[in-house]
């Protein structure tokens, strides 16, 4: 039971990044970018390179900074040209620099995946439960990533003018807030919150060009589950798909089919994933914080 | 409505300069190659699960076309290659298929392609009259996907009961598995269980996992849990990385034998040293100079899914010049059998079955070692 709840936390911090981060950026720019999850692999990729040259949380901001950079420049050479167009054609216009991103992330970084260096982690064996001590930095880094991004939200001039435009952004400009600088604004922290995801992945697990495309289905039904719009929510969502999915593959359902042992393959994962998200939807179609309940 | 005007225009340069670079790029491959050329099509995993072993292939192929062309083509006729990525998805195999086929005109088709994606592939090609190269679908089933394939590799039922033997002789008689649930995994796993359980070994664990997915912990929980301390270890790519690394958080020491090491990529983890093992057919001897080509070419230690890619393209462009009836796909077929024996085959002697299957090439056993696969006699020893 101590190890279901270690794994589901994990997998929520990693995740609850993401899809919090994709949740701001889906709330101010007002489409589902498709692209977020590559800023994931950026993050990760960047932070892997020169983490052979430089301390880990150094690498770490690098990563961050980097995957911001790149989020901002997306939304300045596609999705601000795109401002007036449908929003099936900005999440179309989204894939498409979401394959062209990976496409060149495989041209600088190649297939393989990366380790960051120093070898295996420190495996602590608790209560019967096992956690290394870098799924603990995770935590305390993703927990500590959700408090300041609070924090911003609530008392900096960024954050106001941020949650201005969320709310209402023919007012916020009526009231002098550059809602194109604004949206600069949460494209960068979008975009670095998710390559800090990256690089909390990566040092836990491996890097390749495939872990964002892979957190593209649960981040998600996260984000819905949640609350379309709602950060916070998503991190509600995350927590569940999270413990949805651990729980899925960690069952032993033999005793319903009279044989010994009987476990459901990883595939299952995305279905319980999803299943969550239709019972959430049936129960609460605007899933648990969406955005007629939830002002930033 | 200026700006509107001006945007127009640019718009339409655009356009105009896109469609004389294409114009431009379409005439310089159609003029690239002459219609005497051996037009060879690979269909092969450049991007996705499977990009370590197209890369590795690749490398291979292309040596292959350089060594042909070099020493003045087959008969005359100088070797082209298209590549044509499918990105390791079932969907886009068809489609890059049917684009070689139906655009790129190809003599012959080298699919370098798992399974999941060459069975769709042979389906949707059973009646064309182009010969299929299959490079890396094991499976035994790839004799009833259509009469127009020839496999240069052996299929799962020839080579998992090596590895079946090899663990259970080593002592190991209680194992897990790790197996993806797709063609490859379900095949391959039914083939080693079959033999494992037969020599008078016990599966303790059965683990199916998915494709591509962020997290594996609780299924290597359940690994660790079972009390395995060998696995049959079917995962490949950054997923098998993955699951290891994960293992290892887990304080699993066990050991792991996998099938075609070379290509799976579980020698960069820093844990897999003198803990993972595998089996593929391995280097033919005399071949020292074509794996320094390999190397040269990839920059990276030779492996054997380069000795893949350099016969399969030595074979099809024998057999597209050396078949009776170009058109008729027995002759090529028939003529490839017979090309496999007129070159100096990376990866050993080859002898195909009725559905020209390659049977019964030699294995070569290894271990992982300073971050790199290299050959040890049957007892583990290095060599």
């Amino acid at each position: 039971m101590l190890q279901y709840i270690v794994n589901t936390a994990i997998f929520a911090c990693e995740l609850g990044l993401v899809a919090m981060s994709f949740n701001l950026s889906y709330r101010v720019l007002g489409f589902a970018n498709f692209s977020h999850v590559e800023f994931v692999t950026i993050g990760g990729l960047v932070a892997v390179t020169v983490a052979g040259h430089v301390p880990i949380y150094l690498a770490a901001v690098a990563g961050c900074v980097v995957a911001g950079a790149v989020s901002l420049v997306a939304n300045e050479g596609v999705f601000k040209p795109l401002r007036s167009a449908t929003v099936a054609t900005k999440m179309i216009a989204s894939a498409g620099v979401a394959i062209a991103i990976r496409g060149i992330d495989q041209i600088l970084w190649g297939v393989e995946g990366r380790r960051f260096p120093g070898g295996a982690p420190r495996t602590f064996h608790v209560g019967g439960a096992y956690i290394t001590g870098v799924q603990v930095l995770i935590i305390v880094s993703a927990v500590g990533c959700v408090v300041a991004f609070a924090l911003i939200l609530r008392f900096t001039r960024i954050g106001r003018s941020v949650r201005a435009v969320a709310n209402n952004p023919a007012l916020a400009e009526t009231r002098g807030i550059s809602t194109q600088r604004a949206r600069n604004q949460v494209c960068f922290i979008a975009g670095a919150i998710a390559g800090l995801a990256g690089v909390l992945l990566g040092v836990d697990t491996v890097v390749s060009p495939q872990i964002g495309i892979a957190l593209l289905i649960p981040m998600f039904a996260a984000c819905i589950v949640g609350g379309a719009g709602s950060p916070f929510g998503a991190l509600l969502g995350a927590v569940l798909v999270s413990a949805a999915t651990t729980l899925s593959v960690s069952v032993d359902f033999g005793s319903l089919f009279g044989s010994g042992s009987y476990y459901l393959g990883s595939q299952w994962k995305t279905v319980a994933a999803f299943s969550l998200l239709v019972l959430v939807l049936f129960v609460k179609p605007t899933g648990f914080f969406g955005p007629q309940r939830e002002r930033l | 409505m200026r700006s509107l005007r001006r945007r127009a225009i640019l718009l339409a340069l655009i356009c105009v300069c896109g469609a004389a670079i294409g114009t431009a790029y379409a005439v310089a491959g159609v003029s690239a190659s002459s219609s005497s050329d051996i037009v060879l099509g690979l269909n092969n995993m450049s991007t996705g699960q499977g990009a370590l072993f197209g890369a590795q292939y690749l490398t291979g192929a292309q040596v292959a076309v350089n060594d042909i062309n070099k020493a003045g083509g087959i008969n005359g006729r100088h070797v082209k290659l298209i590549v044509r990525d499918s990105k390791t998805d079932p969907v886009q195999g068809v489609q890059t298929s049917l684009q070689l086929l139906n655009s790129d005109h190809v003599d012959a088709m080298l699919c370098n392609c798992f399974t999941t994606i060459m069975f769709p592939i042979a389906h949707a090609l059973a009646s064309k009259k182009t010969v299929i190269f299959s490079s890396a679908s094991s499976s035994p089933a790839l004799a009833q996907q259509g009469k127009n394939i020839v496999s240069t590799i052996a299929t799962d039922d020839q080579v998992a009961p090596v590895l079946a033997d090899w663990m259970y002789g080593r002592g190991f008689k209680n194992a897990g598995v790790i197996a993806p649930t797709d063609q490859i995994g379900v095949a391959e796993a039914a083939e080693f269980i079959k033999k494992y359980k037969a020599d008078g070994g016990t599966i303790v664990t059965r683990v199916d996992t998915g494709d591509n997915l962020p997290d594996y912990t609780s299924e290597m929980q359940r690994v660790v849990s079972s009390g395995a301390k060998v696995l049959y270890f079917l995962a490949v790519g950054a997923d098998g990385q993955l699951m290891f690394r994960e293992l290892n958080q887990l304080g699993w020491k066990g050991l792991i034998f996998v099938l075609y090491p070379s290509g799976n990529g579980l020698n960069t983890d820093p844990n897999a040293n003198g803990r993972v093992f595998g089996i593929e057919p391995g280097f033919a001897t005399g071949t020292a100079k074509l794996q320094q080509e390999f190397k040269a070419s990839s920059h990276k230690p030779a492996a054997w899914f380069n000795g893949v890619g350099y016969d399969t393209v030595q074979i099809a462009a024998r057999a597209v010049a050396g078949a009776k009836d170009p058109k008729s796909v027995t002759s090529v077929q028939q003529a490839a059998v017979k090309a496999a024996g007129q070159f100096n085959a990376a990866t050993g002697k080859y002898s195909f079955n009725s559905h020209y299957i390659r049977i019964n090439p030699a294995v070569a056993y290894f271990a992982c070692k300073n971050g790199q696969f290299i050959e040890v006699t049957k007892a583990g020893k290095i060599k």
